[in-house]
């Protein structure tokens, strides 16, 4: 699962427009991977680390 | 005071000095030097022959394999073979251009996405010290094939630190293909000092 589809199962309300308006996802290619770069969502917060580990674990 | 030399059949030369002469003698060198080469100064009158200067760093480099981009994630492209890197700024390990040499630098990159045949935007974009400077995006027809962006930019480096890289983007709703081959490169080169 990736960082936007644990995203997205989160908050299914998300399109694809937030991605590219208020919410930015970034990957460096350093071997990091996927991550949050900017979270400007006017009114759903940045999930968590642990919200998007318990994703993983139970998708 | 004028130095004049008569063409051995018509004509001459002159060589001249300012209006306020001031105190200067320049030696000339004792050979004719190559071709291509110009006259230079050691700063205290003693000229010689040397090459000019050519530190105007460029490089090019595309992908040696097709990359991974997931869905809604802006990803550092691997270019990852130089075709050349004239004054080795370009770094294969980061994918970053960092020039040497403080001024105005040309950049252009395209990058190939192909897509699973899905309505969606790709995009290219340019990040100048980890910033988007320049984005070329567009949306792609619901038939899979390799569209590409095209972005350009004129950009000031100050010589050390600045750097350059290219991200691409898709947002097809699966993790899609940056293509490699003809489709996707990234070069830079040396415009002129700084202003």
């Amino acid at each position: 699962m990736t960082l936007c589809d644990q995203i997205t199962a989160l908050y299914p309300e998300l399109t694809a427009e937030d991605f590219l308006t208020v919410i930015t996802l970034q990957n460096d290619s350093d071997g990091r991977g996927d991550y949050i770069k900017a979270w400007n969502h006017p009114t759903l917060p940045e999930p968590t680390a642990d919200q998007l580990a318990a994703l993983e674990v139970n998708p | 005071m004028t130095l004049r030399l008569a063409g051995s059949t018509s004509g001459y030369t002159e060589i001249d000095c300012p209006s306020v002469g001031g105190n200067n003698t320049l030696v000339l060198p004792t050979g004719n030097g190559t071709s291509g080469q110009v006259l230079q100064t050691n700063g205290s009158g003693t000229l010689s022959w040397g090459n000019a200067s050519s530190n105007a760093p460029c490089f090019q480099a595309v992908m040696g394999t097709g990359q991974s981009i997931s869905s809604n994630v802006y990803t550092k492209i691997a270019f990852n073979l130089e075709d050349f890197d004239v004054g080795g700024c370009y770094n294969t390990a980061n994918f970053r251009f960092t020039p040497n040499v403080a001024g105005i630098y040309c950049i252009s990159s395209s990058v190939g996405i192909i897509t699973p045949g899905a309505v969606c935007s790709t995009l290219t974009a340019i990040t100048f010290n980890g910033t988007t400077t320049r984005e070329n995006w567009s949306t792609v027809a619901n038939i899979s094939n390799t569209y590409t962006n095209h972005a350009s930019a004129l950009l000031r480096f100050n010589g050390s630190s600045d750097y350059v890289e290219i991200y691409g983007y898709q947002n097809s709703g699966v993790t899609c293909t940056a293509a490699s081959g003809v489709y996707s490169w990234f070069e830079a080169f040396f415009v002129r000092p700084t202003p």
